[in-house]
């Protein structure tokens, strides 16, 4: 602690019940909230809200929900990322499926069905404990990805798995400049913050401080561990729902929108790991370079003829194998990786580029791979400098 | 049927290697109550030395045999793993001693972030190769059986045997010897053990070091079947349904959990996946762990959670 | 208490956790070698943290001897590990028990030969002494800790120190949590133990009364300092001891609005 409590004592009951019964933390949350409100907009050019303070304020949103499940329900999860992606998805489909439904709607909606698939991924919770539950919230993670990537439907039969929605409206506010967009998820975020702190002050976020400080116990002294622990994961997931649904609409709803099929996902999972103090540029770039590789693999194990993958563009790759034997799930090749050289430069293209090009081409996979690892070197390089 | 039981053998070994990650984990979790998230950063990081010194030695050295240079790597690799091991202990392990196990989860993915980063930035990004003369060629058995014969893969057969091998020396030490025994004291309560002389800081090197090992091992093995690069760490990922599948702290559990996975992943992408689109090993090696959790929250083999109130 | 045969003294310790919270404010006393001494006292009296002062586990905690000395036979100790203590033989029994669940019986005896390093057969024959003194845990040797009855558990948290051929054990309430059959039980093996074998034991206890029986000298704590010290005869002699700790008075029960009663047990608070 910075400062102490000491000597600031309360005379009403409304002074004891307050959010804030410490002047300090009164003070220093206005301060934020003066700066955030007045002093970044006249600071801020567009880089900065586009490429850093959107991003921010969304993880934050979705940090806040895993706050409520893994810091006042004590339930550990690695599955944030995967109810990001629900709420992205069902946003959309609510979105374009519904003539007409307005933008704020279609959000909440995402959050609801978010808050919905995370009660049935919550549901082992109920049996399974601690570190256990964690990496079984991990199956939601792989669940979803999977889900998102093989039913064409969720996507509106994108081809490229990633979906955007432009024109975004409210109430006749026209959300386009990087400032607007600011501006609306700052907005949105103070609110849900403001609900999640008064519901852990109420009597079910003191269920779920009991539940975490020690469930049998709590059991014991009449709380409901179904109700509790189910209610934490529904709000949690709400709140990380509508997160990722601000993502798909609000930050990358433009240009970079092809990204939402899968890369935000892991995004997701390591900007909770990593709650403080984050760089979102270089945590996207991080996750680029980490989960580009396993992007190849295998689409139907029957006739395992074919293999796609996800370019840097979001795009599919596909490419056809023949003489392959896949035992392995990471890379597909079974025999000693071949070194070609990079045919990236020789040819001029960007990496990305290349491979769509190789892989209509139905170059053997090994190559597809070296390039994908070019790529990211490419990338990561290009993006540093 | 000849078919199936090639995929039967085929998941079999391809879960011995799942187990050889997954006793990383259990490892490190049974002696000092750590889950260690870093494990995956730590076999990439032991592979990428491997490879890494492998290459240079006979450059440093004008050494010609392949064998001996791959020798003189593993033992620079090992005490590389030692190096990391003391660390560890020294910068992050110490200061949170009888801190709780999330926080010290999250201090581990830290290490991750740093071993992954200082992995890539001192041996590079390129995809290396390790060649430790696995035997490459599959070869066909039993043709008088089975038409066609089954297609075995030597080189998961040789992994296979020397998980086993790992696996079965790894017991014994935790089961029979006095520092295997102050392991597991150390891993139910750290102050009881500290109380009565056991010293925590070294217990801690030991184990770190003894999952750096393993880890080692299992990028050796991971690294000349698949090549050394970045993606090598989320190996970690497959051993994760594993480990809690078998039990947090048991050892024959990481086997037997690797096996189970393994099969069942082999089995369910083959003759479930072609009707559901295929793709579906990953999230089906999770949700069968999830299944044996419902009936066993504490894994197949993992000690019960023993809770007085 | 005679000067000879010291073996650990403490000198006017000062305890701080966390930086900020002092819990110890100058205590000082001496263990004599084969002795049993009682450090008495309520809750938060800040017996716990003495002995882990002097056991060295306070770091753990986050606490710190901010000044004064431990001696042990005239050397600092201070800075050593528990570790280093445990081989110059002294072992602390924790509070509640503290036996490694998941290990049998017989392993946690064992894991408490750690530091030992004359050979199995020094150990085994340790570990048979052990089990005569306590022979309820020669019959539980296999089972798991965790699923063992809290005497034995306290047995074994005892057992597992004594594997370490302690000469100065400290005992932190052996009594809580125990039936007052089992507390009688244990303690009697605690005397057995300091006649048959010299064992030096320091004691912390709330149960007054048990304590002062089986003890030989004792200090009675409250908010971190030292208020009366004395024989145990004669402390359990005492009116003040005996209306305080031990629930007994001259005059049968006492009413609180006795304001002489009041001002008496001020005297001790401040």
């Amino acid at each position: 602690m910075l400062y102490r409590e000491n000597g600031q004592f309360k005379t009403s009951y409304a002074a004891d019940q307050q959010i804030f019964p410490i002047a300090q933390d009164r003070w220093a949350i206005l301060g934020i909230l003066v700066f955030a409100f007045v002093g970044i907009p006249l600071l801020g050019d567009e880089y900065l809200f586009r490429a850093i303070l959107i991003p921010f304020l969304i993880l934050s949103l979705a940090a806040l929900g895993v706050n409520i499940l893994v810091g006042f329900c004590g339930q550990i999860t690695l599955g944030a990322g995967a109810f990001m992606a629900v709420g992205a998805y069902a946003a959309y489909n609510f979105h374009i499926r519904i003539e007409g439904l307005p933008l704020l709607v279609s959000i909440l909606l995402g959050g609801l069905t978010s808050a919905l698939v995370g009660i049935v991924f919550g549901i082992p919770s109920l049996r399974v404990r601690g570190l256990y539950l964690a990496v079984a919230t991990l199956a939601a993670q792989f669940f979803t990805d999977w889900v998102f990537l093989r039913i064409p439907w969720f996507t509106n039969n994108a081809s490229s798995g990633s979906v955007s929605v432009s024109n975004l409206q409210i109430m006749g506010w026209e959300i386009a400049t990087p400032f607007d967009k600011y501006m609306f998820c700052l907005v949105w975020l103070t609110i849900s913050a403001l609900l999640a702190k008064n519901m852990t002050r109420s009597a079910i976020g003191r269920q779920w401080m009991a539940i975490r400080d020690m469930d049998v116990a709590a059991e014991v002294i009449g709380i409901r561990p179904l109700f509790a622990k189910l209610s934490a994961f529904a709000v949690s997931s709400f709140f990380v729902g509508t997160a990722g649904a601000l993502w798909g609409f609000i930050h990358l709803s433009v240009g970079a929108g092809r990204f939402l099929g899968r890369s935000f996902v892991p995004v997701a999972v390591h900007g909770h790991y990593r709650r403080p103090r984050l760089d979102h540029g270089q945590l996207l770039r991080r996750s680029l370079h980490r989960h580009a590789a396993d992007r190849v693999e295998p689409v139907s194990a029957g006739d395992r003829r074919t293999v796609r993958g996800h370019d840097f563009d979001g795009r599919r790759v596909a490419c056809r194998v023949d003489h392959l034997r896949l035992t392995d799930h990471f890379f597909p090749d079974q025999g000693a990786p071949r070194y070609r050289p990079p045919v990236v430069h020789r040819q001029g293209k960007t990496p990305a580029l290349a491979i769509s090009a190789l892989s209509r081409a139905g170059e053997p996979v090994s190559l597809l791979l070296e390039l994908l690892s070019q790529t990211h070197h490419y990338y990561f390089n290009k993006r540093r400098h | 049927m000849g078919f199936f039981i090639e995929t039967l053998i085929g998941g079999l070994m391809a879960g011995m290697l799942y187990s050889l990650v997954a006793l990383g984990f259990v490892l490190i979790y049974k002696a000092s109550g750590v889950f260690n998230f870093a494990q995956g950063a730590m076999l990439l990081f032991a592979a990428l030395a491997m490879a890494r010194f492998s290459a240079w030695i006979p450059e440093w050295l004008g050494i010609d045999s392949l064998w001996l240079a791959n020798v003189i790597a593993f033992f620079i690799a090992g005490a590389l793993m030692y190096l990391v091991a003391w660390l560890i202990e020294r910068l992050v392990l110490r200061p949170l001693v009888n801190q709780e196990g999330a926080t010290l989860l999250m201090a581990t993915l830290g290490i991750a972030y740093v071993l992954e980063g200082l992995g890539t930035s001192i041996f590079g990004t390129a995809i290396y190769k390790i060649d430790v003369g696995m035997p490459k060629e599959p070869v066909l058995i039993l043709e008088g059986i089975f038409e066609g014969g089954l297609l075995i893969n030597k080189e998961d057969f040789v992994a296979a045997l020397i998980a086993a091998v790992l696996v079965a020396l790894l017991t014994l030490f935790f089961q029979k010897t006095v520092t295997g025994r102050a392991l597991r004291a150390v891993a139910d309560d750290h102050q009881a053990a500290q109380s009565i002389g056991i010293p925590l800081n070294h217990i801690w090197v030991i184990v770190w070091f003894v999952a750096g090992v393993v880890a080692l091992v299992a990028g050796v093995i991971w690294g000349s079947k698949l090549g050394v690069q970045f993606s090598l760490a989320t190996v970690a990922l497959r051993g994760l349904p594993v480990v809690i599948l078998g039990g947090l702290t048991s050892i024959p559990g990481a086997i037997i959990g690797g096996l189970i996975i393994g099969v069942g992943e082999k089995l369910s992408e083959v003759y479930l996946g072609p009707m559901v689109g295929g793709g579906i090993e990953i999230w089906f090696a999770y949700q069968l762990a999830l299944v044996f959790l419902l009936f066993r929250p504490q894994g197949l083999f993992g000690e019960k959670i023993i809770d007085r109130v | 208490m005679s000067t000879a045969n010291i073996l650990l003294k403490v000198n006017s310790i000062e305890v701080i956790y966390n930086h900020v919270i002092l819990v110890l404010k100058g205590v000082s006393f001496s263990v004599p070698e084969g002795g049993i001494v009682a450090l008495l006292g309520g809750n938060g009296a800040g017996k716990t943290t003495t002995l882990r002062a002097v056991s060295n586990l306070l770091r753990g905690e986050r606490g710190e001897v901010t000044k004064g000395t431990i001696e042990l036979r005239d050397e600092r100790i201070e800075a050593l590990s528990p570790a280093q203590l445990v081989k110059r033989g002294v072992i602390q029994v924790m509070e509640g028990r503290h036996c490694f669940a998941h290990l049998s019986i017989e392993e946690n005896l064992l894991a408490g030969a750690y530091t030992r390093t004359e050979g199995k057969a020094a150990i085994a024959e340790t570990l048979e002494k052990v089990y005569t003194y306590f022979p309820r845990l020669k019959t539980r040797r296999t089972s798991q800790a965790a699923y063992t009855s809290g005497g034995e558990q306290q047995m074994c948290a005892i057992g597992r120190a004594l594997m370490a051929n302690p000469r100065m054990v400290l005992l932190d309430e052996p009594s809580m949590g125990l039936a007052p059959q089992i507390v009688d039980e244990v303690f009697t093996i605690v005397r057995d133990l300091n006649q048959k074998e010299g064992v030096t034991f320091l004691l912390a206890e709330q149960n007054t009364n048990m304590a002062l029986r089986y003890a030989d000298f004792g200090y009675i704590l409250e908010n971190g300092r030292v208020v009366m010290e004395g024989a145990a005869s004669e402390l359990a002699a005492n009116e003040d001891v005996k209306e305080f700790y031990l629930g007994l008075s001259s005059a049968g029960r006492k009413s609180f609005r006795d304001v002489k009663h009041y001002r008496r047990r001020k005297r001790w608070l401040s």
